[in-house]
């Protein structure tokens, strides 16, 4: 379903491979890139790179020829002097293959590297969009049973009045989402009609949990900024990074105001907060 | 033969208790408008970074609308002055201007100027001639000036007209601060360049953009290299501590890998003699 629900993205990227020409996928985590890529991908033979932390960072090649899928490539740099070496690498290694390589990117990392590093071989960059609120209806109904939110579903994916809601300027139609009490409005105003984010209020039942919302130092807010761009870091990696003085702190400060899970060394977003945090970060300048 | 015209008579303004009450009224509503929406304007601005500045920028514009109202009130309806009498007015007010308070007709008319011509506003970092720091606000008389080191200078506004005025920002939240290193001619250049570059780019203070880059400078100074760091920080409020950080992991780096800072004797002794 998701696939179909970004039909245009999926067009973009093959428009690409049929040009031979490289392209990155971005999305927000947990925004759906990867069902993009997939999506693109289903019917081509291809060979594929994932890095899945910043340590696996050491073998950066790509296939001589073909088509080549990265995965992760946010995990290729580190905001420390010298942190770019591997994303560097990465790069060369790209500008000298004849692959066609389509990589896959948070878009808050891919943000930040774009203006920080010279990624121009990487080709034009295909945004994935967050859903309006009757494709998170339609989404969220094809992937879980959703008999027991029957009319709430029937109002959100044929009523007039939810198509004229998503056209509204200005965000008007998720303050409306938000007031109204059909169940799929809520999600999607909570989630910001991020698909995965939907997927997790929806399955936690979590849409209209009241939060005290986010009021961070400017240093626990760049810690969240580092652990937004990675969705998922180790510890020792954001030390390296924000320092060790305060580390303890700042992840105790980040996990009682619910943005991050830390468990066993590993601190990682949490997808019911995503909404809040980027809002948050955009406020302090963090992200742009 | 020519007379004289007949002298107009003016005729004495009466001020009944009623009168000065109300005026003082005026005054005092004005005061309170003017706290109630700067605090507004404040907490607003404070919500995002982004459009603080903005914000700020309505706070001397309303002082000034919310003042000259006042002014006008107490002027024309309650003291209910004729043609000849604001004429007589304004004679006096000129005399006065004459006889000592041009300073302070200066300062309101630097405020004005200030207000609508908009050199700088709340939020700009400006430097004033020998004074810098952050507008925190702007007076009928005066404008006050945050320094790097906490202290708050109150600035005359007619030094607008007298003294040169440099503005690091011009309104946006943004600003390029300019971080300087010296290294030995031995040094390795090339890599002093590439840590003094990660540095920059990797901050937690860095704004980026394709308006907004980085770039390092490499310079001879003779006997040493200079390198010139140029970012942009991503809150005006965040330049001393950018340039903090950037010279802290800096060093740090140069320590490590060993390259050679420039001895501090030469840079001093050349720094004095270009001024």
């Amino acid at each position: 379903m998701l696939g179909e629900l970004f039909g245009e993205q999926v067009d973009e990227v093959n428009d690409a491979l049929e040009n031979d020409r490289n392209v990155v996928v971005a999305s927000e985590p947990f925004g759906g890139r990867d069902v993009v890529v997939e999506e693109a991908l289903k019917h081509l033979d291809h060979e594929r790179v994932t890095f899945s932390s910043v340590e696996n960072t050491e073998d950066t090649d790509v296939p001589e020829e073909g088509v080549c899928v990265v995965k992760g490539p946010r995990y290729l740099y580190t905001r420390t002097v010298d942190g770019f070496a591997p994303l560097r690498r990465f790069v060369e290694s790209v500008a000298s293959s004849d692959a066609v390589v389509v990589s896959s990117w948070n878009s808050c990392a891919w943000g930040y590297v774009r203006h920080a590093a010279d990624v121009d071989v990487l080709g034009d960059t295909v945004d994935v969009p967050n859903l309006d609120a009757t494709e998170t209806a339609r989404f969220l109904a094809s992937e879980h049973d959703v008999s027991e939110f029957a009319e709430d579903l029937k109002e959100a994916t044929s009523d007039d009045t939810a198509a004229l809601r998503d056209r509204l300027p200005f965000g008007i139609g998720r303050l409306l989402e938000e007031a109204s009490e059909n169940v799929f409005g809520k999600v999607s105003a909570a989630s910001g009609g991020n698909p995965g984010v939907a997927r997790t209020l929806f399955e936690r039942r979590t849409w209209d949990e009241e939060t005290d919302g986010i009021d961070l130092s400017y240093d626990d807010a760049f810690t969240l900024r580092v652990v937004l761009s990675k969705q998922t870091v180790r510890r020792d990696v954001l030390r390296s990074v924000v320092g060790d003085r305060s580390l303890g702190t700042t992840l105790r400060n980040l996990s009682d105001a619910g943005v991050v899970d830390t468990e066993g060394g590993e601190v990682s977003l949490r997808p019911e907060r995503l909404v809040e945090t980027v809002s948050h970060l955009k406020r302090r300048r963090l992200v742009w | 033969m020519v007379t004289a015209p007949e002298p107009t008579e003016v005729e004495p303004v009466s001020v009944d208790p009623w009168t000065v009450v109300a005026a003082v009224g005026v005054f005092v509503a004005a005061y309170l408008v003017v706290r109630t929406t700067t605090y507004a304007l404040t907490r607003l601005s404070e919500r995002s970074v982004k459009r603080r500045i903005t914000f700020k920028m309505f706070v001397p514009v309303t002082k000034f609308v919310v003042y000259s109202a006042a002014v006008y009130l107490v002027l024309i309806p309650l003291l209910q002055l004729s043609s000849e009498q604001i004429l007589a007015f304004s004679a006096v007010f000129g005399a006065v201007l004459a006889l000592g308070v041009q300073d302070l007709f200066a300062n309101v008319v630097g405020g004005l100027v200030i207000t609508f011509e908009r050199p700088y506003t709340v939020g700009d970092k400006v430097e004033i001639g020998e004074h810098y720091g952050e507008v925190t606000g702007i007076g009928v008389r005066s404008t006050k000036l945050v320094t790097p080191d906490d202290s708050v200078v109150t600035v005359p506004n007619y030094l607008l007209f007298t003294k040169s005025l440099s503005n690091a920002n011009a309104g946006s939240p943004e600003m390029m601060v300019v971080v300087e290193f010296h290294v030995s001619v031995g040094a390795d250049t090339d890599r002093a360049t590439a840590v003094v570059r990660d540095a920059l780019k990797t901050s937690r203070y860095v704004y980026l953009s394709e308006d907004r880059p980085i770039a390092v400078r490499v310079q001879d100074a003779g006997g040493y290299t200079t390198l010139r760091g140029k970012a942009y920080v991503n809150d005006v409020r965040n330049e001393k501590p950018f340039e903090s950080e950037v010279t802290e992991r800096v060093l740090g780096a140069f320590a490590d890998e060993g390259i050679n800072r420039a001895d501090p004797a030469v840079v001093t002794a050349r720094s004095r003699r270009q001024e």
